[in-house]
């Protein structure tokens, strides 16, 4: 493949220096993304997975140490200047968030801000930057755009709040989204539109998408390529049809057990007993050993490297390969 | 198929960090008081003029109020007289840490009185219905409508002059604000979950007050208090500058300001001891209570 | 987390006044409405319908789920019940006594045997006192236990709720995980010794293997203190799993209820019907293709005359603009609220519907 990807992730750690002690909310992570192509990062929480999208931006705080290459369209992120930083957010790549509320300035209608960030970063006239913010209202199927522009974030109900914020995420064609969690506090019905939506306009505007979320049904519904992190680490990376049947990891198939859509109403839940570690005391080996109902004395000595198992689907796991059946 | 390790007994919730000592909420405000160096460098500032306010009868070098016509308007550093003397010939030093004593005593006291009468009625108003909410608030503004200087030269005004009369003055001035921040913390925190709980377990009224709102009014309380001991002080200097607070010859700072107003001109720099005894304190006090609400604005992990 | 044990087999509670065949909560038109600020100084002043004719039963030892999105009122429904909230209208009748009423049970009664579950909010917990203060506060302020009584009893509930005394009874709420703190909401409702518990939306907070673990403890709570649930939740697939019977809302009324089974086998309000599919595929190979209805839930200021979904039906007709169809039973232990399934409503698939059925 000759083509860039649109990101490149090499070694990714990040840790937060506290005085008694160092989390380690991401260790070596890597991954590739080509353009057009949607990756969902499935995790719990504290599993590290909105510290890597921020990362990807670099929107942490500043007592953080970075490690590790981050290329976005090949260009070099961990290292980019804060002027040069400031205009790729926005117009490079964009984020959306799990409230709206926080994303949308509270004080400026939508119509306004919209239009402000195309103004910004690709130096239109006010005139053509309300007309594609319009356009872009329209897009996100907000029903009576031009009315809405001139709408308050506070005035629109939660949906459309969404939808506003997607579209000012998109107003200058990013070649890059990242999603923290965009349908987790929405309602059902309004999950789904919101899911379709951004399924379809990836595909019109050729975006890649990463897609952080902790609900299973999501990450099937919009992820082509699917990766499950744990403490900090992606444990199982692949296809999300790979990653979702096979179940190479113990943690992949704990955490799918214990989902409720399969259950027999009544039963007792499959759990995984315990809890996830402290990133600040993580175990030597395998960060989900103590709680692996298949772990080894030597899953405990060092963290299990990535196997692949076909394709491009990979699992850090030392007895996968035998519990798939699969030769190593 | 390869066997299967026996599942691990691992007991649930086993909480992380284990050999952490639990820690309560002011223990962990001290600790983070105690890491920042500029209220530990003030907090110590403070500490000492308070105590040479209270040693006062240790660390003056001469009666203040003893003076000597001969001996007027030395200025600082005349052996002896360290800090210079006054109009009358009473030594600078001696009067400024008995001076302390009262200007600290009008500083505190108003402030304590009113966060004890303020905060009851704060929280009355705050939990109370709608009618007694109005009835609290609505006269509270009414006591807003005054400048707290002229509210307060008005009640010294009508009562005569004298230190008790000044510290019931700066009381009644210092009231209406502490009504209106703690009925704002008790509206905040009656609207939180844990309070929903704590009617519902039909717990009686003043328990739920004492037990669930207090606790987490007092916090927002106290830094605001501190706030207003500077002002405090500030005031009742300036209520015995007019003549209105403490009477001499007491030596208290803004009466000595106001009798050496005239020597500006002959000993700039002994007329101007007093005024800068009271910014030095009333800034300390300041500093901490800005001290105290940074390091109790933790930004707990949710 | 569904009946087991037939109620006869099980030692009665010494509170029970009417047996097994009384249901435990008995609610009867139920209605809240709140006023909202004026537009202007003479305009009208509008109303939230939040809780608009509300009547279900709870049956002693069973759960009832409580189903429906943001506005539909389930959450003013819970603090109607607890009387957190004085309702407008409507009659609430805990184990045949009314609440409230002369020959009833007060409030304070009703609250000794009927608590709440909170949803894991950062402020469902007081962050100044300590888990043990938290779970004594009840016992020792409502009934006046004495504080070493309380802190007995305190330190039996969190081994009962997983959590060992030793470790957890000094520490604060900001020290506990998610898990760890539904678990203490758990125990400090169980303070008092209800015989019903409201849980309202008591595992939405929680990431799925935590849910499942809270939901597995909640169903040895059921079965070893024989008590009974209200269970409240916007996610479909928690309440088929937890629930005996489920009661769906929207916008302060019931749209459909009855047996868990039934309902999720075969809904028959379009609303649940859409409720259902909107609900994401798990095979990434067979994704939705459309959503199952557009726009927002509305808004209940104001809501819709007659049928209130009839705005987002693809069903609506005239009826049900201008009749609000009644809660009528269609057949087994499940009743609709629909013009649909009502022989001679006026509406054109009424008549079709009613041949299909017999």
């Amino acid at each position: 493949m000759t083509e860039t990807a649109a990101v490149a992730v090499e070694n990714l750690a990040v840790r937060f220096r506290q005085r008694e002690r160092t989390i380690h909310a991401v260790t070596g992570v890597s991954f590739t993304l080509a353009r057009g192509e949607v990756l969902g990062i499935l995790g719990e929480s504290g599993s590290g997975k909105t510290v890597t999208l921020r990362a990807l931006m670099r929107l942490l705080p500043t007592n953080c140490e970075i490690e590790g290459r981050i290329a976005i369209d090949g260009e070099d992120i961990a290292g980019a200047t804060t002027s040069r930083l400031e205009e790729l957010r926005g117009g490079r790549i964009a984020m959306i968030f799990q409230e709206p509320v926080t994303a949308l300035d509270p004080v400026f209608t939508i119509g306004e801000q919209i239009a402000e960030t195309i103004v910004r970063h690709e130096r239109t006239s006010r005139r053509e930057a309300q007309r594609r913010a319009l356009d872009m209202l329209e897009r996100v199927q907000i029903p009576s755009a031009k009315r809405r522009l001139a709408a308050y974030p506070h005035e629109l109900s939660g949906g459309m709040r969404q939808r506003a914020m997607i579209a000012l995420a998109l107003s200058c064609r990013p070649s890059v989204l990242l999603a923290d969690e965009p349908t987790t506090a929405l309602d059902v019905t309004v999950q789904i539109q919101i899911l379709l939506l951004l399924r379809e306009l990836q595909r019109e505007l050729g975006m890649a998408v990463i897609f952080v979320t902790h609900d299973v049904g999501a990450a099937a519904e919009i992820s082509d390529r699917l990766t499950v992190m744990y403490a900090g680490r992606f444990v199982e990376t692949g296809s999300a049809h790979d990653v979702l049947r096979k179940r190479a990891h113990p943690y992949t198939e704990g955490l799918l057990a214990a989902n409720l859509h399969g259950a027999e109403p009544g039963t007792r839940l499959t759990t995984i007993p315990g809890a996830p570690p402290n990133l600040a005391a993580l175990p030597p080996g395998c960060s989900f050993a103590p709680r692996c109902v298949y772990a080894l004395p030597a899953c405990t000595e060092a963290p299990p490297p990535a196997r692949s198992f076909g394709g491009s689907h990979v699992a850090r796991c030392l007895r996968a390969a035998e519990r798939l059946a699969v030769p190593a | 198929m390869a066997e299967i390790a026996a599942a691990p007994t691992v007991r649930i919730d086993e909480p992380q960090e284990v050999g952490v000592e639990p820690r309560g909420y002011w223990v962990t405000v001290g600790d983070r008081l105690m890491r920042d160096r500029m209220t530990v460098a003030v907090g110590v500032m403070t500490i000492l003029i308070i105590g040479l306010a209270v040693f006062a009868p240790f660390v003056a070098t001469y009666d203040p109020l003893q003076g000597g016509v001969l001996r007027r308007l030395k200025p600082v550093g005349t052996p002896g007289f360290f800090l210079g003397t006054d109009e009358t010939g009473r030594d600078i030093w001696s009067r400024l840490v008995y001076g302390g004593r009262l200007s600290l005593i009008c500083g505190i006291m108003p402030v304590l009185g009113a966060t004890w009468v303020g905060g009851t009625l704060g929280l009355l108003a705050g939990v109370g219905g709608r009618l007694l909410n109005t009835l609290i608030m609505r006269v509270v503004d009414v006591f807003y409508a005054f400048p707290s200087v002229l509210l307060a030269i008005a009640i010294c005004g009508v009562l005569g002059a004298g230190i008790g009369n000044t510290i019931l003055s700066l009381t009644v001035v210092f009231t209406p604000p502490i009504v209106r921040v703690t009925e704002s913390l008790t509206t905040q925190v009656r609207s939180r979950d844990f309070v929903e709980a704590a009617r519902a377990s039909a717990a009686p009224l003043h328990a739920i007050i004492r037990q669930q709102i207090l606790p987490n009014v007092l916090g927002g309380m106290l830094v605001y208090a501190t706030s207003l001991v500077s002002i405090s002080i500030i005031l009742s200097a300036g209520l015995s500058f007019l003549g209105l607070g403490v009477t001499p010859p007491n030596p208290e700072w803004g009466l000595m300001l106001n009798a050496l107003r005239q020597a500006i001109f002959v000993n700039p720099v002994v007329a101007a001891l007093p005024g800068a005894a009271i910014v030095i304190t009333s800034l300390c006090f300041n500093l901490l209570s800005d001290g105290l609400r940074s390091a109790m604005d933790i930004k707990l992990p949710s | 987390m569904t009946g087991t044990a037939p109620l006869d087999q099980r030692a009665i509670d010494p509170r029970d006044r009417g047996g097994p065949a009384q249901s435990l909560l008995l609610v009867r038109d139920l209605k809240k409405h709140f006023p909202t600020k004026r537009a202007h100084f003479f305009g009208p002043r509008e109303t939230v319908q939040a809780v608009d004719g509300v009547s279900f039963a709870v049956m002693k030892g069973t759960t009832l789920g409580v189903v429906g999105e943001s506005g539909c009122g389930k959450s003013t429904t819970a603090r109607l019940l607890l009387h957190l909230i004085k309702p407008d209208a409507g009659d609430i009748i805990f184990d045949g006594d009314g609440v409230g009423a002369p020959d009833g049970i007060s409030v304070r009664d009703l609250r000794l045997q009927m608590q709440m579950v909170f949803q894991d909010s950062y402020s469902s917990l007081n962050p100044r006192a300590t888990i043990a203060d938290i779970i004594t506060f009840g016992p020792c302020a409502a009934k006046r236990s004495s504080a070493r009584a309380a802190r007995e009893h305190a330190d039996k509930l969190l081994e009962q709720v997983g959590l060992r005394p030793a470790l957890f009874a000094r520490r604060y709420p900001h020290e506990l995980s998610g898990g760890q703190r539904q678990r203490i909401n758990i125990a400090r409702a169980l303070a008092l010794e209800p015989r019903l518990l409201i849980l309202d939306e008591a595992v939405s907070a929680l990431d799925k293997s935590v849910e499942a673990q809270i939901l597995n403890l909640l169903a040895d709570l059921r079965r070893d203190l024989g008590l009974t649930y209200l269970f409240i939740s916007h996610d479909l697939n928690v309440v088929r799993h937890v629930s005996d019977r489920v009661v769906v809302m929207y916008l302060g009324r019931i749209v459909e209820a009855g047996e868990v089974a039934a309902i999720f086998r075969r809904p028959r309000h379009p609303y649940t019907q859409a409720l259902m599919r909107a609900m994401p595929s798990m095979d990434p190979d067979r994704r939705t293709e459309a959503p199952s209805l557009t726009g927002d839930p509305p808004n209940p200021i104001n809501p819709p005359s007659g049928c209130r979904f009839h705005t987002r039906c693809s069903f609506a007709e005239t009826v049900c603009e201008r009749v609000s169809p009644p809660l009528d039973p269609v057949g087994g232990d499940h009743d609709v609220a629909c013009h649909m399934t009502v022989p001679g409503s006026g509406h054109s698939r009424a008549a079709e519907r009613t041949a299909a059925d017999d």
